[in-house]
């Protein structure tokens, strides 16, 4: 591959003039600071380079026409091109009848105007209406029918894709005799069990990047993330209308007040990573980032984030539209709230004066830390240590000096928490008293009620337009708003300015950004609801085929390949819109179609698939699918739903910050294998500086960023996990004890057909049967059992 | 016959009933060929120099004026206020401090080295200094992962992830990115530090112990290895061909086979790794092993040199985790001390064991922390933070040895010419591994990526 060069002219030439314009820009802005002029100058030298580089990209990218300078921009620039192409080519080919959007609008913006597909459907057909489309251009493609997968092989990829879990040998004799007219009645069924919410959740968290911890330096478990998890697996469980599911994620708590569910949604605002440890300005615009470019992502396949330094290379976003957007999270605040309002109130009404007593007595340990690390600096005099524990006084130079040789004397943080404090002296009557009080009231409090964390504050704020996503480039203040181009109305000409989505819904309260948001998001009118209804249809599609009708699931811009099946993804998109939004009738839909009940086979016998070209892979168990089915098929599985994050089983040596020589600080030791940790791996706890090893190498993703679909990796170290993790031999031993209660009779050909059916869903073929006795003549029950569990068909879904 | 399978012995005798070591080749009668391709073909790399980096990451911010970067300014203006403007993570700055230690000239390239690195002082003439690195951070963590990944935020992939994707074939026996923390505490930031973001999480970091079972889940608890396990192998193995036909034997399973055929062959050769019985009792000495406060990162140096014997590509080591590390912000001689006595001689053994076997020429060696630290006292003795100028070096494949690139002002606190960010120092290591950034492309949040999206510049004097 040869690597680019830049044209030397343009080179020159542009470095020149970024240089000089961006060092008198910086230096410009920085003028009032200065009060040595030459370090501050080296200062800026430095940082002026740094921040030069990062502008230089966004240069290259509005710089350069010709080839010779088109070859030499940052690779992932590069899109800038082929995507004007292919943007003109979409739009010429895409704009198919019925749609009387301006054929300039790239096809993903437009609004829906396809009949919907199962509704509109003529009263003579009898074929499913994806079957009937798949006839018709499978007809013109030359393909052919393939069957139906064997009943045992459908019930068993049915309920991984749909649950998590594999069916049980009693749920797998209850359907196994599948009558062609029971399909919906075992769809229906598979749709209402609760393990639907937590399967489709663990998917969603990935989209989200939800975590139990805050990340970076000090990683802090988040004990009350968990609601916003609970919101998630209760919304796709009870089918909650996925625009009221996507509303209440931005702005529930305007929505429906009052409504502790509404306002734990928020917490999908919340779950972007953040720093606690001396957090920096430029932190809190890369957490509002993260909100941004991940709602733009999972919500409206829309790579908002690209405009953070830039205006988008190839989507029309510009810089205005992402700081607008920043805005109108700009005032928001991470809060606690109680889940149950009464409760909470009733709690506090009892604790409030214990917690107002704690609040004080840790202020009273703070003082007498401080003090303590005055003392300690053994060259202060009386008269310096008077003077330091004064009130800081940014006028007394004295203290400023002393100040100057302990810097952190009077830094302690909260956390620091010692048992045998002594107050200071001033401090030390009230100190009792409080202790008194404490030591009566402690005692009969009531355990505190569940918390959510969630996002409260919407005011209308203005940001500065941050040119280069740098902070030392400050542009004009923008106030709260969405793209235009995003915006269905714009097309037609119509101009909507941010409070007309606000006012949809109440005129004359005050200005609420976050609810115009979400109902501009879900309009699918006038907003961006088209784009929303069409990315989420495409998102399951891609769940049960592999393959994205778009295959770009979280980028339905310019960049995106066109969709081969532009109309069948519209007509999905309609259906759902028609049908209130209710996702389970997607999945329905598909679920029951002839073309997700084929035969899976590689090779000779390949599947058909939609598209013309289809994934070559075989669908794998994720991580948590294998994690749950150990319990599932072992009988063990804590059904338990919701509730604070459990945390799971580690090896002792994974545990990040783990001192190996002192007792461990941050995960307790705990004696693993008991029911509380028998749970699904939904509700274990995702640290994210400390991943769950069995999870890690099963190719979860580590929480930090929105990730669409999980990379599938084959590597030797999951081999080893699956030969020697002690938690699945122990689950294996228990799953031999089912095996051995469900056999028929007690011979080793018995048994071997009872571990089959249970582990593989299956009988033995006569080979299989052979080799199974010929191993337990040589090893016990749990071993074969852990032989078919680490077998190539337990993890790929036929 | 129940209480055949589920007797006593089966359950208890058995329990963890893993597969312990396996007598290596003897594994299902297969070919245990070295070549094994899981991915794509690797990247061809003519240019190629390094074949190994070992990255020697001293956690939370060695001072370069106390230890590389000597500014007698400091010593003559000690106790006077800092004349210009300091942006210091905590505020009070003290006033200017000299440095506690010592200083002396060494070698033909008469680099000056403090004195508590008296070993490693002797191989200035090896080393290729950067005086004058910069980063954006002055917090720790978003700081190492700027050093790590080239930005502050969490979850981007890293530099040993995105060479590791690189070179594209799986290592057969032994992963092809290897981390080893300090045994004391690991570093703050956790696994981000050497995760693989967005890539494949094969590129990951795979944490590695000195102890016999050096990566996680490599043998059960009762490590008993028996001829028992070949044959459960061997069994596995039948089970497994006989499912592939009726899936087509599409390549992942068998890709999948192979794995399971590596991982056996792992459980016997990695702790042959860790095994230093062959070792001669001066090599032992010569990184620091008879000594306890050198041992242990003295084991970890050596370790590195075993590995990239065995061609391991991507080795980083830290010292210091979120305690026993560099970030003295008070009692920096006593902490810095002490640090320096426990890397000093491991680090010489290290330089001077892969040039006595000819190594040195294909192995980069990288050390530094995240920043270095200010010129003013703080608490009286420490230093704060200095995110703006700090020194770090190279040594081995493909560098001007004995040269020193960059420079910060007198007081070692801002770079005054040839200021490298993390974006060149990666663009850097990856070019003298053989691959130019443009050439590992990775498509995430609608852009395709690479390892410094075009913001790093290959430090071209440096290389020979």
């Amino acid at each position: 591959m040869n690597a680019p060069k830049w044209h030397p002219l343009a080179l020159t030439t542009g470095l020149m003039l970024l240089l000089g314009f961006l060092l008198s820009f910086i230096l410009g802005l920085q003028q009032h600071q200065i009060s040595d002029p030459t370090i501050t100058a080296v200062v800026e030298n430095a940082r002026s380079r740094i921040e030069i580089r990062s502008n230089l990209a966004d240069l290259r990218a509005t710089l350069s026409h010709d080839d010779s300078v088109r070859s030499s921009i940052a690779p992932w620039l590069n899109c800038l091109w082929t995507t004007h192409q292919s943007k003109t080519r979409a739009c010429d080919q895409q704009h198919l009848s019925g749609d009387d959007s301006p054929p300039s609008v790239h096809w993903s913006y437009r609004r829906l105007s396809f009949k919907p597909l199962l509704t509109d459907r003529s009263a003579t057909s009898l074929n499913h209406p994806i079957d009937e489309y798949y006839e018709k251009i499978g007809a013109s493609q030359g393909s052919t029918t393939n069957g139906l997968a064997e009943p045992h092989v459908w019930l068993r990829r049915l309920w991984w894709e749909t649950l998590g879990v594999p069916p049980t040998i009693k749920e797998m004799q209850a359907w196994g005799n599948l009558d062609i007219n029971k399909v919906d009645d075992i769809v229906n069924f598979v749709l209402s069990d609760t393990k639907f919410g937590e399967h489709n959740a663990t998917m969603w968290l990935d989209l989200v990047r939800y975590s139990d911890s805050n990340g970076y330096e000090e990683d802090e478990i988040r004990e009350h993330a968990f609601a916003y998890r609970d919101f998630v697996i209760w919304a796709f469980n009870t089918d909650l209308p996925y625009d009221e599911f996507v509303r209440w994620q931005i702005a529930g708590d305007e929505l429906a007040p009052g409504n502790p569910i509404a306002a734990a949604a928020t917490g999908f605002l919340t779950a972007a990573p953040y720093n606690t440890f001396i957090p920096q300005e430029s932190e809190r615009w890369d957490e509002l980032d993260n909100i941004i470019s991940t709602l733009g992502q999972v919500f409206l396949g829309t790579t908002i984030g690209c405009a953070r330094c830039h205006d988008h290379p190839s989507d029309p976003i510009s810089t205005e539209d992402y700081y607008r957007m920043v805005a109108i999270f700009a005032a928001t605040q991470r809060d606690t709230i109680y889940l149950n309002s009464d409760m909470g109130a009733a709690y506090l009404s009892v604790a409030g004066e214990a917690l107002s007593h704690r609040d004080e007595l840790q202020r009273m340990m703070i003082r007498s830390l401080q003090y303590d690390k005055i003392l300690a600096n053994d060259d202060f005099t009386e008269e310096d240590i008077a003077r330091l524990r004064k009130p800081l006084d940014p006028n007394d130079k004295a203290q400023l000096d002393l100040l100057s040789r302990c810097g952190r004397c009077l830094i302690v943080d909260p956390s620091e928490y010692v048992d045998d404090w002594e107050p200071v002296d001033e401090d030390r009557q009230r100190y009792h008293v409080l202790l008194n009080a404490l030591t009566s009231i402690e005692p009969h409090l009531p355990p505190e009620p569940p918390q959510a964390l969630v996002i409260k504050g919407s005011q209308v704020t203005f940001v500065p337009v941050l040119y280069g996503g740098s902070l030392n480039n400050r542009g004009e203040l923008v106030g709260p708003g969405v793209p235009d181009y995003l915006t269905v109305a714009h097309q037609y000409g119509t101009k909507l300015n941010w409070e007309h989505w606000d006012q949809e819904f109440c005129e004359d309260e005050s200005p609420r950004p976050r609810l115009a948001l979400a109902n501009w998001m879900t309009n699918t009118n006038d907003g961006a609801g088209s784009l929303l209804a069409r990315v989420i249809v495409n998102r399951i599609w891609q769940r049960y085929f592999g393959h994205g009708l778009v295959d770009s699931l979280s980028d339905f811009g310019a960049e995106a390949p066109p969709p081969e099946h532009l109309e069948l993804l519209e007509r999905l998109a309609q259906e759902l819109v028609h049908q209130n939004w209710s996702l389970k009738s997607i999945h329905r839909l598909i679920l029951t179609s002839s073309l997700y009940r084929q035969p899976r086979l590689t090779g000779s016998s390949a599947p058909r698939f939609i598209h013309s070209n289809p994934p070559n892979r075989i669908p794998r168990l994720t991580g948590e699918m294998f994690y749950d089915s150990l319990f599932v098929l072992a009988g063990n599985l804590n059904p338990e739903m919701y509730g604070p994050a459990y945390q799971p089983e580690i090896p002792l040596a994974a545990i990040h910050f783990r001192d190996e020589e002192a007792p461990d600080k941050t995960w307790p030791t705990q004696v693993f294998d008991r029911p509380a940790v028998w749970r699904r791996a939904i509700y274990a706890m995702r640290r994210r500086s400390c991943p769950i090893p069995l999870l890690q190498l099963l190719d979860a993703t580590d929480r930090t960023q929105s990730v669409e679909a999980r990379q599938v990796t084959t590597v030797p170290t999951q081999m080893l996990l699956l030969m020697n993790d002690p938690m699945i031999q122990r689950q294996c031993q228990r799953m031999a004890v089912a095996a051995l209660a469900h056999a028929e009779q007690t011979n080793s050909q018995a048994l071997v057909d009872s571990s089959y059916r249970l582990v593989l869903g299956r009988l033995p073929d006569s080979f299989e049967q052979r080799i199974g006795v010929e191993i337990l003549s040589d090893c016990s029950l749990a071993e074969l059992i852990h032989l078919l569990v680490m077998s190539h068909e337990f993890w790929y879904i036929r | 016959m129940h209480t055949d399978y589920l007797s006593r012995r089966n359950f208890l005798h058995r329990n963890g009933h893993g597969f312990g070591a396996l007598a290596l080749g003897s594994l299902l009668g297969r070919s245990t060929s070295a070549a094994t391709p899981w991915t794509n073909a690797g990247l061809n790399r003519p240019k190629q120099q390094a074949k190994s980096v070992i990255w020697l990451f001293m956690n939370g911010g060695p001072s370069s004026v106390d230890l590389f970067d000597h500014k007698p300014l400091l010593t003559q203006m000690h106790g006077k206020p800092f004349p210009g403007e300091l942006k210091t993570l905590f505020p009070y700055p003290g006033p200017i401090m000299g440095s506690p230690f010592q200083f002396r000239r060494y070698g033909d390239s008469g680099a000056s080295v403090s004195e508590v690195l008296p070993n490693l002082a002797q191989h200035v003439d090896k080393m290729t200094f950067l005086r004058a690195c910069v980063t954006d951070e002055q917090n720790h963590v978003p700081a190492c992962y700027i050093m790590n990944s080239g930005s502050r935020q969490m979850g981007t992939p890293t530099l040993g992830a995105w060479a590791t994707y690189g070179l594209g074939h799986e290592s057969t026996d032994i992963p092809h990115f290897v981390v080893m923390t300090d045994r004391r505490s690991s570093p703050e930031g956790g696994a981000s530090l050497w995760g693989a973001g967005f890539l494949p999480s094969r590129n990951q970091g795979v944490v590695f112990r000195s102890t016999p079972t050096p990566i996680l889940y490599l043998n059960t608890n009762d490590n008993r290895p028996s001829p028992e396990n070949s044959r459960k192998l061997r069994y596995l193995s039948r089970i497994n061909e006989h499912q592939s036909q009726s899936y087509g034997s599409p390549e992942e399973l068998e890709s999948r086979t192979r794995a399971f055929e590596t991982a056996f062959r792992m459980q016997s050769r990695l702790p042959n790794i860790v095994d230093l019985g062959n070792e001669t009792v001066d090599t032992l000495k010569n990184y620091g092993l008879n000594r306890p406060e050198t041992a242990h990162f003295g084991r970890q140096c050596l370790l590195a040199r075993r590995l990239v014997e065995q061609e391991v590509p991507f080795i980083q080591i830290y010292h210091g985790g979120y305690e026993n590390n560099w970030d003295q912000h008070g009692g920096l001689e006593d902490g810095h001390r002490r640090n320096c006595m426990e890397i000093d001689r491991p680090i010489a053994g290290l330089l001077a064991d892969l040039e006595q076997r000819g190594l040195l020429d294909t192995t980069l060696v990288v050390w530094g922390g995240e920043f270095g630290r200010g010129p003013t006292a703080q608490d009286r003795d420490g230093r704060d933070h200095n995110p703006y100028g700090f020194t770090m070096w190279m040594a081995g494949a493909g560098l001007k040895p004995g040269l020193s690139y960059g420079e910060t002002d007198e007081f070692g606190y801002l770079p005054t010419q040839h200021a490298v960010t993390a974006h060149d120092l990666h663009a850097t290591i990856l070019h003298l591994m053989g691959i130019e950034e443009t050439q590992l492309r990775f498509r995430s949040g609608g852009r395709e990526q690479t390892p410094t999206n075009g913001l790093g510049e290959v430090i071209a004097p440096i290389c020979s």
